[in-house]
């Protein structure tokens, strides 16, 4: 049984118009039918670029949206469901650390009162009496600080006499001192230095081989979400595309628009670079208030084909013929097709395709 | 031209800040690189390594009071080599957007948002190119058509705030590219955009080098731009250039342990599943003054007493000229590595105790 | 103390000089000044900004007198003790001398004694009358902007009927509100501190709820937020203490004009109907029978409510500027 399953997940946003009186006039659909599912101990990356509706997702889970329409099923309730008070007692077995480490950190409270809210807050702490109580939360705290590289030095300081890195670490000891079953890491890393990226990265690991954490990591970075993902989801305009281990959907991606990302990663490795394929899209991502009709990637696919395509909306579905067991599925008609190489990217829908290989020319600037 | 020199030389350049402070902060600290023809030359570095510094210092876009520069930037200019650091005022305004063009971070505040896109560009076409009315909507067009900006002739009345950040930094490389520079300084052109689309400014500006023959400054954050479009690479570390090398050397066989850091940070989507980042510990914070020595030795696993001796000065590598860094004890070279150093005091800046 | 890495020194004895010599460096680094919160930061900004500086010696110099004004005056403020030698109406005046600093009134007081005892009166209508509209407007402000942070359609209700009744205070000029309000109560001291004070009202409300909202859309709201706190708790104990900075800023400048406000109520009859207690807006009123023949009259107390003013106003200014985030590195 899956630690966190959300079924056909939607968020819509009414755009409101009106001088007076406010009329609905349409809805962004940030998120529109979402269907996954986060194995315990298990890290589940979601993948995709802004607007594509990932960090309403996140939100959505911690019902911090509203949620239109699904259900969001974690150890044996459904939150979309919940009151709301039910909801803010359940929200100390799910986390959040975010993106960006200053911003989410008041600048007033210093680090001691940072983390012993959520403590007060859910009435956590073993003892008989007020002060026995205040020190078993104490001893909380700086336990999740040192867990995190840092020392009950920081308990009486302030948000901004640390370094970025630094105030990652404490908003994760933040979501860490609850002892959560889960943490949603939105774009835990994207505000920081390359340098510091990798610490934090890398402490997110040993905190889940210490911890037995559960992960849902959200980021744009595809080669991040790849790194600390056993599960990767990619999403486009609100939907998921695919979905596969870390290693298939490296080795195999099928649908379209995860190859065109995949393409599009810079690989800090000059052989690499050059050879590799880049399939340029052409265009730009449509409003989510108006999505196209059929499959949301159809306007920029470059393997887009005459039929299904603008009318049918794909199924997140496994692949046809695949092995039993097969965990790899995808929103495409055209999959198999295209893994195949039966559908080639056509070069008219592209904005450009660039082939691996210095055949072209492509092979890096000024040679 | 008829010399061999660089379009571009920048000589021991250096930008201090703060004159009325006690001691004055000094962002940049003998940078020194060439531009040439056709090429792309990048910066790489964190935030606060000096690299934007150094842009604005070339362009003539630093404040005037409280700053003060030094060394040189020699660009060979149609009447003879000029150093562009002393050029007044008014011949600095005269030269960007006729042989220098700069395209910054965020388009959409570098973008006027009350004046249509086609008006910003037919104004810099006036005042750069003489030309104006028809002749110059037309060229505006071309311009933003080249650039990849779909159905230009209506873009060219839209206000910034219609176009997608995507269009907008097309918008803006076509109005650095409005009077054909000879030089143009890119910084972070990409880092606010998705990765599709920052692909799409990529190969936009490798085309540019290669069909226009325009020199390049790349500076960036991220090594994966650098693998994919520059010739020449120096990495700056707080305020100095700690090594330089061409593209190729530089990613297989870096000799600085902060770049050899920095590479070892970057989760790689080739990379094989499970292997580890090797991230450089620590933070800018614990950085010592360069005039104690290297100011990246608190950060290093490779340091030696000799790292502590005064600054440590660039060297150029014995096997192969033009990879230069400025370390002691290069990796590499470092047979004896004491590899039981110091159990980093650095770790989280506050960690002496544990 | 330094050792060259080749001499035969023990090799964990030649790594702890290393450390050490690191460590020495590392602790001699000049730390640039660590900032200790957002109010210490800014006034580290004000020390060497000429404007503030300014400012706050005018304030100083002006708080101490009046605070002081009873041991600094000469003379009590409505003793005509020479009053045989001044003749308005033979336009007789006495002018600056050793014994009246500042000469002598049309009903022969000194002018200095009356001009230090009027600081003090200006001070206190200027304080209290900011108190008045921080408090209430803070208060109706606040209320509005939790209720707003806090949704649903209650929250929305109240906090759209406050900032209605807010909207149309706003709407009348303050002078016609205070004017309206000392008509209603009676011409008084009291009359003019309460109605310059609700007259700011509005302004410190729209600024706390503006700065509310801003607030609640903030990052670490949402962490709150998602640790469970509840939300009216949130409201009072991050928002709330994060969004006071403005309204403090607005404060000093609000102080300026109460003042303004304050003299033109006395100059228009409404304030202290004790004509001969001194007030710098009751002195400009009087005087403005001799403006022809003794503009001095006028002078004094004219520039005291400018200057005093500006004060205040440079000191706001300066304030808000060194709080600015922008400006900030």
């Amino acid at each position: 049984m899956s630690l966190l399953q959300i079924k056909d997940l939607k968020v819509h946003f009414p755009i409101k118009r009106g001088v007076l009186i406010d009329r609905t006039v349409g809805h962004v659909r940030a998120v529109d039918g979402v269907s996954l599912s986060v194995e315990e101990g298990q890290t589940y990356g979601l993948v995709g670029e802004s607007g594509c509706g990932k960090t309403t997702l996140g939100r959505a889970v911690l019902r911090l949206n509203p949620v239109t329409e699904g259900e969001v099923w974690f150890g044996g309730r459904d939150l979309a469901g919940l009151d709301a008070e039910s909801m803010r007692r359940e929200r100390k077995n799910l986390q959040m650390v975010f993106q960006d480490p200053l911003g989410s950190l008041n600048p007033r409270q210093n680090i001691g009162s940072i983390l012993m809210e959520g403590l007060q807050t859910h009435g956590i702490g073993d003892g008989d009496d007020r002060r026995q109580v205040q020190q078993d939360r104490h001893k909380r705290v700086v336990e999740a600080l040192e867990r995190v590289g840092l020392s009950d030095r920081a308990l009486k300081r302030y948000p901004h006499e640390f370094s970025g890195g630094q105030r990652q670490r404490i908003g994760i000891a933040r979501a860490l001192v609850l002892r959560p079953d889960l943490i949603i890491c939105d774009e835990p890393v994207s505000a920081l230095d390359v340098s510091i990226q990798a610490q934090v990265l890398n402490l997110l690991e040993e905190l889940q081989d210490e911890l037995g954490l559960t992960y849902l990591v959200i980021a744009h970075d595809l080669a991040v979400v790849r790194h600390v993902s056993d599960v990767v989801g990619v999403m486009y305009l609100g939907s998921l595309v695919e979905e596969a281990s870390s290693d298939d959907i490296y080795a195999t991606p099928l649908h379209p628009y995860t190859r065109t990302l995949m393409s599009a990663v810079p690989v800090p490795d000059p052989s690499v670079e050059d050879t590799r394929e880049r399939i340029l899209l052409a265009g730009d991502l449509p409003s989510p208030a108006d999505p196209p009709a059929g499959c949301r990637f159809h306007t920029r696919c470059p393997w887009r084909q005459k039929e299904r395509c603008d009318t049918e909306r794909p199924e997140l579905r496994p692949l046809r013929d695949a092995a039993s067991g097969s965990t790899h599925r995808v929103a495409c008609h055209y999959a198999e097709e295209i893994l195949s190489g039966q559908i080639q990217p056509s070069e008219e829908r592209a904005e450009r395709i660039v082939t691996g290989g210095a055949a072209d020319g492509g092979g890096g600037p000024g040679h | 031209m008829g010399t061999n020199a660089p379009l571009l030389a920048v000589e021991e350049l250096s930008v201090a800040f703060g004159g009325r402070g006690p001691a004055p902060v000094k962002a940049v600290d003998g940078v020194s690189f060439s531009l040439e023809e056709g090429k792309v030359t990048g910066l790489v570095g964190e935030s606060g390594c000096g690299k934007s510094v150094t842009s604005l210092a070339l362009m003539g876009l630093l404040p005037d009071r409280g700053v003060e520069v030094g060394g040189r930037a020699l660009m060979q200019l149609p009447k003879g080599p000029e150093d562009l650091l002393v050029l007044p005022q008014r011949r600095m305004r005269d030269l960007r957007g006729s042989q220098l063009a700069m395209i910054f971070q965020d388009p959409l505040s570098s973008l006027n948002p009350v004046v249509p896109i086609g008006r910003q560009v037919t104004e810099i076409l006036k005042r750069h190119r003489g030309m104006r009315g028809e002749p110059a909507r037309k060229e505006a067009a071309d311009l933003l058509h080249r650039v990849g900006i779909p159905d230009p002739t209506r873009r060219l009345s839209e206000y910034p705030h219609q176009l997608s950040g995507g269009m907008r930094q097309r918008a803006l490389i076509a109005m650095a590219v409005a009077c054909r520079p000879r030089l143009m300084i890119a910084d972070e052109p990409t880092t606010a955009l998705d990765v599709t689309i920052q692909a799409q400014i990529l190969e936009l500006l490798r085309d540019l080098v290669t069909e226009e023959g325009t020199a390049m400054l790349m500076i960036t954050h991220d090594l994966g731009v650098v693998a994919g479009l520059c010739d020449d690479i120096n990495v700056l570390y707080a305020g100095r250039a700690v090594e330089h090398a061409p593209r190729a050397p530089l990613f297989t066989e870096p000799t600085h342990p902060y770049t050899v850091g920095l590479l070892g940070s970057i989760p790689r989507l080739n990379a094989p599943r499970g292997e580890p980042l090797t991230p450089v510990r620590g933070s800018v914070n614990d950085d010592i003054a360069w005039t104690d020595g290297c100011a990246f030795a608190p950060r290093c696993d490779h340091y030696t007493m000799d790292c502590l001796q005064g600054p440590p000065s660039l060297v150029e590598r014995d096997s192969d000229p033009g990879h230069v860094h400025r370390c002691v004890n290069p990796i590499g070279h470092a047979e004896v590595v004491d590899r039981a150093v110091l159990d980093s005091p650095a770790v989280v800046g506050e960690e002496e105790d544990r | 103390m330094p050792t060259s890495p080749s001499s035969p020194t023990p090799l964990h004895k030649r790594k702890a000089e290393k450390v050490d010599r690191l460590a020495e460096l590392m602790g001699s680094r000049t730390d640039e000044g660590r900032a200790s919160g957002i109010w210490i930061d800014a006034f580290r900004r004000m020390r060497t900004n000429p404007m503030a500086i300014t400012g706050a010696v005018i304030v100083v110099v002006f708080v101490a007198v009046a605070l002081f004004s009873p041991l600094i005056a000469h003379y009590s403020p409505t003793s005509q003790a020479w009053g045989d030698e001044v003749f308005p109406n033979r336009n007789e005046f006495v002018g600056p001398r050793a014994e009246n600093w500042l000469g002598l009134d049309h009903l022969g007081r000194d002018l200095y004694s009356r001009f230090i005892i009027g600081a003090r009166q200006t001070l206190l209508v200027g304080v209290v009358a900011t108190l008045v509209g921080f408090c209430f407007g803070a208060l109706l402000g606040g209320l509005a902007g939790a209720c707003a942070v806090l949704g649903g359609r209650w929250g929305r209700r109240v906090d759209n009927v406050i900032m209605r009744v807010i909207d149309m205070m706003l709407a009348l000029p303050t002078l016609l509100l205070a004017v309206t309000v000392a008509a209603l109560v009676g011409p008084s001291l009291t009359t003019v501190m309460l109605a310059v004070g609700i007259a700011q009202i509005p302004i410190f409300a729209r600024l706390l709820r503006g700065a509310m909202l801003a607030q609640g859309n903030r990052e670490y709201v949402l962490a709150a937020q998602s640790m469970g706190v509840r939300r009216h708790k949130i409201a009072l104990t991050h928002i709330l203490p994060n969004s006071m900075g403005p309204v403090i800023v607005q404060s000093t400048l609000t102080l300026a004009t109460a003042i303004i406000d304050a003299a033109a109520l006395s100059y228009l009859g409404l304030g202290n109907p004790d004509a001969s207690f001194p007030e710098w807006g009751t002195m400009l009123a009087e005087a403005q029978r001799f403006l022809s023949t003794a503009p001095a009259l006028a002078v004094y107390p004219a520039l005291g409510i400018i200057i005093t003013a500006l004060g205040f106003t440079l000191l706001g200014e300066s304030l808000r500027e060194a709080l600015d985030p922008k400006l900030r590195k």
